[in-house]
């Protein structure tokens, strides 16, 4: 396990007792746990098991049945609906199909307005796609449309990443690759967490990893 | 992070609605509505002379109060049919696939509802100028243009028209009750396309509603006001029917504002705490 200089900063992600039913079935079950300032944090479990939920519960996708989730010192669903400086890639990303990936990102930021047609072929070019690939997204593989995904969670240049299996359907070569990108994003002192059903990948890239299995977070960290 | 401005939200709902070939199938349905308008009028044997504006009361006239023709039910139904198939569903199509990214980005869920909502409305006045000057155009390319409603119009042959009628009540009339009708029961789709997260089901919701309406009206003149959908039959009005009890323009525009309203106070309540998934499957799968 990597050393990093521990920081005696709020943390970024706090989540305080968090439980989410739905339809009378407990999706997330009394979830506690933070995440400090440039770390990485590892999710794993079985499917099913409210990895996704818990990272939805964290960006305010959902809000909470029971509990807290305070992202940068704001408690998500009361001072803030949505927590700011935060990318998210979260199911498998979905974009207008009949537009080619940098329209539909120029589009994306459009909303917000905070950055250029610049930075988003920089930061298409950073995901491994081709900024001038004129084909609409129809024609991208599912691995090019994940790339595209993460390409939009990391454009407005956020201070906190929610990755839900970032690597799924990208190759061998694929997977190298964004890993390395997440340790740079993480050199330069974003705060990760990333989800996977593969333990051993998480491994490789992240400070901690956590079990989470019907809802339930194993409070203490796993052995690396 | 700055607000984002409402402008912006529907600007940008805008760039990923509309799309050429809604406008193409637009045109072409409302072309076939004016040709068949046209030619109803041309054939029916008169010797008064008549004008684009008899194309307009027919395209538009909706099915008499006796009338249980099929034909002249999905004559009335057919553009409501097209607008809630092309728009009904922009809310739950953004939400299914790409709500995860875009209301974030919006940062608020009732910003993003009041979006779709004030983008549904100034499609809905598109599609209904859209289609009036379709109609005109295409009718004025067989029938002569006047400023005046027609004397085969007026002479009641067709359709009892109450007198002092002119080319600007018309108008209004057509104008203000398709509007408010079309805006009024895509709002219910559209928020039960999001509720239910099936805009096909909501789609089928609608278009029952507009089907059982018509059925339960035929010869009722005492409930016919009451009916959602109605309030667009124009000559289900007491102005043009007088057989019809107490229906005038202002129920028929209050009585859809009323609807919006409620449609607007329960869709927000529920966006409010809305959970924001791609698929309500994906959700079934954890739950």
């Amino acid at each position: 396990m990597k050393e990093k200089n521990e920081t005696n900063e709020k943390p970024v992600v706090f989540l305080k007792n968090v439980t989410k039913v739905i339809r009378r079935r407990t999706i997330l079950d009394d979830i506690s746990f933070q995440v400090p300032y440039s770390k990485i944090y590892g999710l794993t479990g079985p499917n099913g098991s409210g990895k996704s939920m818990l990272l939805r519960a964290i960006c305010g996708l959902i809000y909470t049945t029971k509990g807290s989730v305070s992202v940068f010192g704001k408690e998500v669903g009361k001072d803030v609906e949505f927590p700011d400086k935060t990318g998210v890639l979260i199911e498998k990303p979905g974009f207008l199909t009949y537009l080619s990936g940098m329209r539909n990102l120029e589009l994306l930021a459009s909303i917000r307005n905070e950055i250029g047609k610049e930075e988003i072929r920089e930061v298409i070019k950073l995901v491994g796609l081709d900024p001038n690939d004129k084909r609409p997204v129809r024609a991208y593989s599912t691995g090019m449309i994940q790339r595209l995904g993460l390409a939009q969670a990391l454009m407005e240049h956020p201070e906190l990443l929610l990755l839900d299996e970032p690597t799924s359907n990208l190759d061998r070569q694929g997977i190298a690759s964004i890993h390395n990108l997440i340790k740079d994003l993480n050199s330069n002192g974003t705060t990760i967490i990333l989800t996977s059903p593969n333990e051993k990948e998480l491994e490789h890239i992240c400070d901690r990893i956590f079990w989470i299995e019907n809802g339930h977070l194993e409070q203490e960290p796993m052995q690396m | 992070m700055g607000k984002v401005p409402f402008s912006r939200v529907i600007r940008i709902n805008f760039k990923t609605t509309l799309r050429m070939k809604d406008l193409i199938l637009t045109v072409v349905i409302f072309s076939l509505i004016g040709l068949f308008s046209v030619y109803g009028i041309a054939t029916f044997p008169s010797s008064y002379s008549k004008n684009v504006w008899d194309a307009l009361l027919v395209s538009f006239a909706g099915p008499p109060l006796s009338s249980d023709s099929l034909f002249n039910f999905v004559f009335w139904f057919l553009p409501y049919l097209i607008f809630f198939y092309l728009f009904g569903n922009i809310a739950e199509e953004e939400l299914s696939q790409r709500g995860v990214s875009v209301i974030p980005l919006i940062g608020s869920r009732r910003k993003w509802w009041l979006g779709k909502t004030v983008t549904l409305f100034i499609l809905s006045i598109i599609y209904v100028v859209i289609s009036i000057v379709i109609i005109l155009v295409v009718s004025s390319f067989f029938l002569p243009l006047s400023n005046q409603i027609s004397p085969f119009l007026l002479s009641g042959t067709l359709q009892y028209i109450p007198e002092g009628i002119t080319v600007v009540i018309l108008i209004k009339w057509v104008f203000l009750l398709y509007l408010s009708t079309l805006f009024a029961l895509s709002f219910i789709q559209m928020a039960f396309s999001v509720i239910w997260r099936n805009s096909f089901t909501a789609l089928i919701l609608v278009s029952a509603v507009m089907i059982l309406s018509w059925l339960f009206g035929i010869g009722h003149s005492y409930i016919v006001r009451w009916l959602p959908g109605s309030q667009s039959m124009l000559i289900r009005h007491t102005f043009f029917d007088s057989s019809v009890y107490s229906f005038s323009l202002s129920f028929s525009l209050i009585y859809n504002a009323v609807i919006v309203l409620i449609i607007l106070a329960v869709s927000s309540v529920y966006i409010r705490r809305m959970d924001i998934f791609k698929k309500i499957s994906e959700i079934h799968k954890e739950a």
